[in-house]
This record gives C-alpha cells, sequence and structure tokens, in this order.
C-alpha cells in the first residue's frame, strides 16, 4: 500500500458519513543547520502537522484543528467541529468535487534523507571562505519535507507530496558597516548551491562599506531578482486577492484595468516544471496557469470556492494555506522575463540605485497600493553606467503600480524564491521614479 | 535523559485554542487543540534541537537522537557553547484566570463581537471587524540540572476595526490596536476591553478621517499615546535590550550608551501579574525576574538567556520565550514598563505649541539595524497653542530611535496607564504604556 493511500484511508474512516465535510492534512518535516559568525551552532529537526476538519451541520459551518493524527484524535476533532457548527457562520460549506489529480513526484529522495552530516558538510567550506577574506559569515540552510492530503463528502481523495531546501546567507564585515545576504533554493537539496551566494553576499558586503548619504528624491532603481521578488509578493496580496477584490479593498474596481506599464506580465503557474509544483489547491481544486497581468492589464484576481460562489463563477484553485490568515492569492507567480542583463541595466544608467534586497515592507494603504519599507543586504550607488559607492539601507514610501508602471528594462532570466508550497520566478527589473525618503544611515 | 549530552532540556506542551472572528455580521470561529514536545541539547559544544507532535515514550527517544545526531557534526566548533550558571528551580505557576474564557459559551463570546459590530454600523463604514483569541497552555520542563516545572497560561485577546472607503483610500480605526490586544488573563480581559462599548467611537473616526486634511509635512512635537506608544517602545527600544537580536545593542557599549533622554526609565518585569508576556519559569527554568532595563535613558541591563548572558559575562535574566514548542527559545521581551511621569495629558498637549497627538499604528517598520525606523499612525489629533484642534489622516513620522527618544522630555503620569499585550512572531509581550511627549519630529503626510 502506497502512502497516499495510507493518509486517505485514514481520514476516510472518520470523515462524517451524515452530513458535508472536508478533511485536510498538512505535514511537514524540517531539518535545518545554522551557522553563526563561521561557527556551525546548531542542527534542529522538527515535525509539524496540521489536520483542519470544516463539516456542515444544521445549516452552519464548524471548523476545528489538531496536530494530533490517530483515529481516536480524528474523530475527537470532527465531534469538536459538529459542535462548533452550532455557532459557525451559515453554510453552504462549498466542497471541490474534483477527482484523478495528475501525479506529481517532487520529493526527490535526496532532501528526506539529507542528513545534519550532510547540511554541515555543505556549510563547511563557507567557514573556510569567510575566514580567509576576514568576513563573519551567518547561514540557515534548510530542508523540507511535505505531504498534502484532502478528503471531503463529495469523494474527493488527493494527495500530494513536496521537497523544499533554501540557504539563507549573510556575510558581514569584521573592519566595517558593510553587510550581503545571498540566497538559493531548489527542490532537490543535494542540488543546492551554497557557494555562489556567498561569493554574491560576500562581493555586496565588501562593496557596502563606508556608505554615503543620499539626498530623498526619485532615483531609477536597479532591482536584483531577490529584491523584485519582494516587491511581487506584496503586489499578489494588494491586486490579487479575491477577497479583497470582493471587499472593494483593491486599488480597481474591474477587471481590465490598467494598473502597470506595458513590461509586465504575469501570471500563476504552479504546474510549471521551472518553478515548484503543486497539483491542486488547499480545497483540492485542480490547478491551473491563471494570467493576472498582461501587458499591464489586469486579467484576473485568485479566487477559492468561498469567494468564487460570491462571484458567481468557479474558483481558481487559490484556496490558501489553513491558519494562515490570507485570502485567495498567487502562491506560484510568474513575471515575464525580458532581453536585459544587470550589466546592462547598469551601464545604461546616468544615476540609480542597485537594490539587492527589500525589508520589512509594510502596506500603508492597500486601496491606495502605498507601500514602505527599507533596502537592504547592500544599496550600492549607480553614476554614468558604473557601481561608485556604498549608499545606506534606505527607506521607500511608493505607490506600487506607479512603481510598476515604471518599467524601463527587464531581465532576461527568472530565479526562483519559495517555500514548500509556493514558488516565484522573477527577474531583475529596472524602474524609473522610485521614491526614496532620506538616507542617512540610522536616519530610515 | 540523554546520554551524552553536556546539556539537555525537554519541553511538552498542550495547547488549546479558540478564535471568533465578525467581519460585517458574520461570525466565523475555529478551535484548535495540539500537543508537542521538543528537545534541546548541547553536544560536542553545540546545540541540538528537535520537536514533534507525538508524546509516547518511543517518540520522545526519536527526538533525543534527532538533536544529538543535530549537535554531533564535525567539525568541531571553535567555540563551544557555554552557558551562565542559574540555581535549580523547581516548582509550578498558574497565571491569573478569573474567568474560564473555555467556559464561556460560544454564543455569549458571539453575542460581544454581535454587538460590537452593531455599534460600528453606521454610515461610510464599509467593513466592520472584531476578532476574540483564547489560548491556554498546559507547559512541563526538565532539564538535566535539576530544575523542572509546570505552568499553565491563559492568554485572552480582542479587538475591533472600521474600514471606510473614500475616494480612492481606506481609513481605519481599531481598538484597542490592530489584531487586538492581549493579557495573560481570562475572559475578565475581555469585558474590561468593553468592545462594543468602543464601536460607535471608532466608526465615526475612521469615517472622519476620510474627510480629514492631510497631515502636515513639517517638523511637530508628538504626544505618543496608546498603542502605537506600545509599538514604539517594542520596536525601538525593546527589539535593541535583546541579546543576540540582529541589530541589539552590545553590552560593551552599554555603559556610554544612552538610547533616549533622562525622562524615560523601562523595567523588563516577567512576573507582573497578568501580563501578556508574564510567565513563572522562562523557557530555560529561570525564575521569572524583575529588572530595569533603562534608567533615565541609560542602558543598565538587557533580555537575555544563559548563552547570551554567559558571553558577555552575566548571568541570565530569564527572557528565554519561544513563539512555538517547534522552535528554539530565544531572548525576548517579557513584559516592559515605561515608568509614569507627573504630568496629565493636558499638560503634555498644553506644553506644545504645535503639535500632533497619534494613536494607533497603522504601520510600523524598522531597519534592518534597528537604528531607523517609520510608522504611520492610524490617526492624528492637531494640537495648536496647547489645544487639540482637528483631526488629520495619514500621519507618518520616521527617524533614528536614539533622536527620537532623546527627544522625549515628559511622561504622563500612572493614572493614564495601559496595559496592551501584542504578538510578535507568535510570543505575546505586555507592555505598560503612559503616554509621552516627544520634541521635534519630522512628520508628514504617506502619500
Amino acid at each position: 500500500m502506497t502512502e497516499k493511500s495510507r493518509l486517505v484511508n485514514i481520514l476516510d474512516k472518520v470523515l462524517p458519513k451524515d452530513i458535508p465535510g472536508e478533511i485536510i492534512v498538512l505535514t511537514q518535516h524540517q531539518r535545518v543547520s545554522r551557522m553563526r559568525q563561521n561557527n556551525l551552532v546548531q542542527g534542529s529537526e522538527c515535525e509539524k502537522m496540521l489536520v483542519r476538519v470544516r463539516v456542515e451541520e444544521g445549516g452552519r459551518v464548524g471548523e476545528e484543528a489538531t496536530n494530533v493524527f490517530s483515529l481516536s484524535s480524528l474523530r475527537q476533532t470532527v465531534a469538536r467541529a459538529r459542535k462548533r457548527a452550532e455557532t459557525g457562520p451559515p453554510g453552504p460549506l462549498i466542497l471541490s468535487g474534483y477527482k484523478g489529480y495528475r501525479e506529481m513526484s517532487q520529493a526527490p529522495a535526496a532532501t528526506s534523507t539529507q542528513s545534519p552530516q550532510a547540511q554541515a558538510a555543505m556549510l563547511a567550506p563557507l567557514a573556510d571562505l569567510a575566514g580567509k577574506a576576514n568576513l563573519l559569515v551567518d547561514a540557515c540552510l534548510s530542508a523540507e519535507i511535505g505531504e498534502l492530503a484532502i478528503v471531503n463528502t463529495l469523494g474527493l481523495a488527493a494527495h500530494t507530496k513536496a521537497a523544499f531546501s533554501e540557504a539563507k546567507i549573510s556575510v558581514a564585515s569584521t573592519t566595517g558597516p558593510g553587510r550581503g545576504c545571498g540566497y538559493a533554493c531548489d527542490r532537490n537539496a543535494e542540488k543546492l548551491d551554497v557557494i555562489a551566494p556567498f561569493f554574491r553576499a560576500a562581493a555586496k558586503c565588501q562593496a557596502s562599506e563606508r556608505p554615503l548619504p543620499l539626498p530623498a528624491g526619485e532615483y531609477t532603481v536597479i532591482l536584483e531578482p531577490a529584491a523584485a521578488a519582494d516587491l511581487i509578493r506584496v503586489a499578489a496580496k494588494i491586486f490579487f486577492d479575491g477577497r479583497a477584490f470582493l471587499e472593494r479593498r483593491t486599488p480597481f474596481a474591474q477587471l481590465g484595468a490598467r494598473l502597470f506599464g506595458d513590461q509586465l506580465s504575469i501570471w500563476d503557474d504552479s504546474l510549471d516544471p521551472q518553478g515548484l509544483q503543486m497539483p491542486f489547491d488547499f480545497e483540492g481544486v485542480p490547478k491551473q496557469r491563471l494570467n493576472l497581468v498582461n501587458r499591464g492589464i489586469i486579467q484576473a484576481v485568485c479566487l477559492d470556492n468561498e469567494t468564487a460562489a460570491q462571484l458567481k463563477t468557479v474558483s481558481t484553485g487559490h484556496a490558501a494555506l489553513p491558519d494562515s490568515g490570507s485570502g485567495p492569492i498567487p502562491r506560484h507567480l510568474a513575471v515575464e522575463a525580458g532581453n536585459a542583463m544587470i550589466d546592462d541595466m547598469i551601464a545604461s544608467t546616468k544615476r540609480g540605485i542597485l537594490v539587492s534586497r527589500f525589508h520589512d515592507i509594510s502596506v500603508l494603504d492597500s486601496c491606495a497600493a502605498v507601500i514602505t519599507g527599507t533596502t537592504a543586504c547592500g544599496t550600492l550607488l549607480v553614476e554614468e553606467g558604473k557601481l561608485t559607492a556604498a549608499l545606506p539601507d534606505l527607506r521607500f514610501v511608493q505607490n506600487l503600480s506607479r512603481a510598476l508602471s515604471n518599467i524601463e528594462m527587464t531581465g532576461d532570466e527568472t530565479k526562483l524564491f519559495g517555500g514548500l508550497w509556493e514558488g516565484l520566478l522573477v527577474p531583475a527589473l529596472k524602474l524609473n521614479r522610485f521614491s526614496f525618503l532620506t538616507g542617512n544611515t540610522g536616519q530610515v | 535523559m540523554a546520554e551524552g549530552a553536556e546539556y539537555a532540556e525537554l519541553t511538552a506542551v498542550e495547547i488549546e485554542e479558540k478564535k471568533l472572528r465578525m467581519q460585517n455580521s458574520l461570525l466565523a470561529s475555529r478551535g484548535n487543540k495540539e500537543a508537542g514536545i521538543s528537545v534541546r541539547l548541547i553536544a560536542a559544544g553545540r546545540w541540538g534541537f528537535a520537536a514533534g507532535p507525538a508524546a509516547s515514550k518511543t517518540a520522545v527517544r526519536k527526538l533525543v537522537k534527532a538533536a544529538l545526531e543535530g549537535a554531533r557534526v564535525s567539525p568541531p566548533p571553535a567555540f563551544p557553547v557555554g552557558l551562565s550558571t542559574i540555581i535549580p528551580a523547581q516548582g509550578s505557576w498558574t497565571g491569573p484566570c478569573a474567568i474560564d474564557p473555555f467556559a464561556i459559551p460560544d454564543s455569549q463570546l458571539a453575542d460581544i463581537l454581535s454587538a460590537a459590530d452593531r455599534a460600528m454600523d453606521i454610515e461610510g463604514i464599509g467593513q466592520r471587524l472584531g476578532s476574540l483569541h483564547f489560548r491556554r497552555e498546559h507547559k512541563c520542563y526538565v532539564n538535566s540540572e535539576g530544575s523542572s516545572n509546570r505552568q499553565v497560561f491563559t492568554l485572552s485577546g480582542g479587538g475591533i476595526c472600521a474600514l471606510s472607503f473614500g475616494e480612492g483610500e481606506i481609513q481605519q480605526r481599531s481598538w484597542p490596536s490592530p489584531g487586538g490586544s492581549y493579557c495573560g488573563r481570562g475572559y475578565e480581559y475581555i469585558e474590561e476591553l468593553a468592545l462594543p462599548g468602543h464601536g460607535r467611537q471608532v466608526a465615526q473616526e475612521a469615517v472622519a478621517l476620510t474627510k480629514s486634511p492631510p497631515c502636515p509635512q513639517e517638523a511637530l512635537d508628538l504626544v505618543l499615546t496608546g498603542s502605537l506608544l506600545a509599538s514604539q517602545v517594542h520596536y525601538t527600544l525593546g527589539y535593541r535590550l535583546q541579546l543576540g537580536t540582529l541589530g541589539a545593542v552590545h553590552p560593551r557599549q552599554a555603559p556610554r550608551l544612552r538610547l533616549s533622554s533622562p525622562a524615560v526609565t523601562i523595567h523588563a518585569d516577567a512576573a507582573l501579574p497578568g501580563g501578556a508576556g508574564s510567565f513563572g519559569f522562562d523557557s530555560e527554568g529561570a525564575k521569572a525576574q524583575s529588572f530595569p532595563l533603562m534608567e533615565k535613558g541609560r542602558i543598565v541591563s538587557f533580555l537575555s538567556g544563559r548563552e547570551t548572558a554567559a558571553a558577555v559575562g552575566r548571568f541570565s535574566s530569564g527572557s528565554m520565550r519561544s513563539g512555538s514548542w517547534l522552535n528554539p527559545p530565544v531572548p525576548w521581551m517579557t513584559n516592559i514598563i515605561l515608568q509614569p511621569g507627573t504630568c496629565s495629558l493636558s499638560e503634555l498637549a498644553g506644553g506644545i505649541e504645535r503639535g500632533l497627538m497619534l494613536d494607533t499604528p497603522r504601520s510600523f517598520g524598522v531597519s534592518p539595524s534597528l537604528r531607523g525606523f517609520a510608522a504611520q499612525a492610524e490617526l492624528g489629533w492637531m494640537i495648536e497653542d496647547g489645544v487639540i484642534t482637528h483631526m488629520v489622516k495619514n500621519p507618518f513620522y520616521r527617524g533614528n530611535s536614539k533622536a527620537f527618544w532623546s527627544g522625549c522630555d515628559a511622561a504622563a503620569s500612572v493614572a493614564h496607564q495601559k496595559n496592551l499585550g501584542l504578538m510578535d512572531k507568535g510570543i505575546a509581550v505586555g507592555h505598560l504604556v503612559v503616554p509621552v511627549r516627544i520634541r521635534g519630529v519630522r512628520v508628514g503626510e504617506s502619500r
């Protein structure tokens, strides 16, 4: 008997037979090794489980959760959900009736068996490299595998696995304020390259010593893929959340509105083999490509069963992760690549700023699409086509719609960013007229 | 417990939770029960940690094995983990809970949210939100040095929020803060929050904000109050005093470093009755402590655990906390108390020629170095010649944390003290704050 049928069979045993219901199980096994100041300081392993039960009883919906996966605990959780329905929201509980999903095995054995020793061996060269360069490296190497199983009383029985590994590397100067970050992720921990992001981080660190102040104003910015991904993640919540659209919290009232520049096309595709695949969403609705922005014009928003019913349409397959508190948002976004290399972007810039990452982005007004945050992990001044000086972390307040309307160039390759159940493919972007506040060190 | 380990600790938890949320009269509720065990140990000079949901002997052995494997990897560490000494403590602790929230029927809790929802239901309000959250945690701890304890935590929280949709903008007002405020007590805290009683004012202010003038762009004196002040203390002072947090002040700088004017004194008190961050023992088994963090603007102590304290030749301040049993603990804020001054609120405003009174954060962000910050309040009240004149919208201010707090010249008296608890990375932190006056802050509209 395969593992898939084991999970689903157990859920089938406790699924109520007399009322509509759904049970979802998410498991996660994560192994993490941490390096601090060139020393491997901690190895950790944790197993998470989330079981969510939703039922409709007496015309109302009840929801309960647990992390104990035993028959008795599952039965108790179902009983509690039935009881909770007494004060729950009015039904109906809208269930997915899809069957026959594509099998997607994306959990290479290498990830599930990667040992602490293997992680330590992967990180060890960083300490040597950092020591020789008089740098301090902090690193977090994480490998995780997960399973998702959903059953419901309409006959849905879906199961998939996922694997994900990532390395977050931060390099600090021992002599000054210089800092740089690097990032890499892959479905297969064995294939993860930690050396290249280390060198990127080290180069940023060395380039960001002795930062100069910068007057407030609008600047051309060159966003490395990681920084562009930080903006796109926020864009997903502001522009593509179907619940926000229903509640009029989006910056547009109708689909078909021009929100961005011609150069921007965005879609969500969790079946793209380049990304981190997921065959169905957290309600069991099969995934398919959804075009969100075509040449700057908004085409669609993401929907789950509930928001789709309110709009009298069908779910786009974007039910949120249970307990995330989020609405239906895209978790597998891809931004169309262009034809420019970062070097071209720098060479064509008279005066601008190269941004490695953004930090702590928050939404000041979702309806006006105004966001704020700071740059991080290496911010460099570009003058006459060359990187000329380090800048401190700069605070920005920016209308995101306007920012993405001012795209001058788009990178020729996309980079992957993500997590166990999400993946973004984002290229570098060159934007004009990005608005920064005064950036003296510490005054951000 | 863990053969071959130099040190080991085991924590077992059982958690019961319920959350109720009402949006435009529509109620949603959810319950959760979870249990788990974590093992944290030092072997071969390095930390190992493992956590899992099961509670059988076999499962614990498996966790110990995994934690040992995580620690015992080569190469050996250049600097083995060192722990500061603590006197082993045994005992039990139960947080105060006069009215058990889990004994209150959901229908009664729903009635509170319904009443608040009705109070907010006025013309101009597009979205009404209310939430209640209760959490009970039973925690058992034992370590290899002889410390052991049993604790029972009850956390109650709630809040309301009204959104008004203006021309291309959304204005919001919350009580007592966006996402609600928390206290380490029972249902009695929810009664004290008086959510229905604040509903109408919250809604009226949200509507009024859409018609208010924008915040002027100039240097103004500020009076910070309520949950905005709690966030200001949390992010611009508390974070900087957590040893081990990136951007925190290093103890060797502390004797020379002022983080604020002499008008500011703050304490940490993990034993504060009913505080959101209260406990009997921290996550390393150290007894709850109360101590000054900053006296008259000068740093006198830090929030630390045994490892971070040992690294700087100090003893643990008993401030190790974790947002979940799935994560290793870190030094974190407990309850932070801003020492009251002697002014009334009208005296604080009376000393201002031109300024703003600000309450409730709409957004609060800090720079990666923790030295800079930016905040937007939900609303501002203009103060002109010592008198509050009118409401302004989108008040945004930012600056260097040290320079900002150096402008503090007065704090309100204890009569104005509020106990607000906020959740940060899953960890509840209590803030006892009184309004303060800050001179010469650059403010403006955020648009």
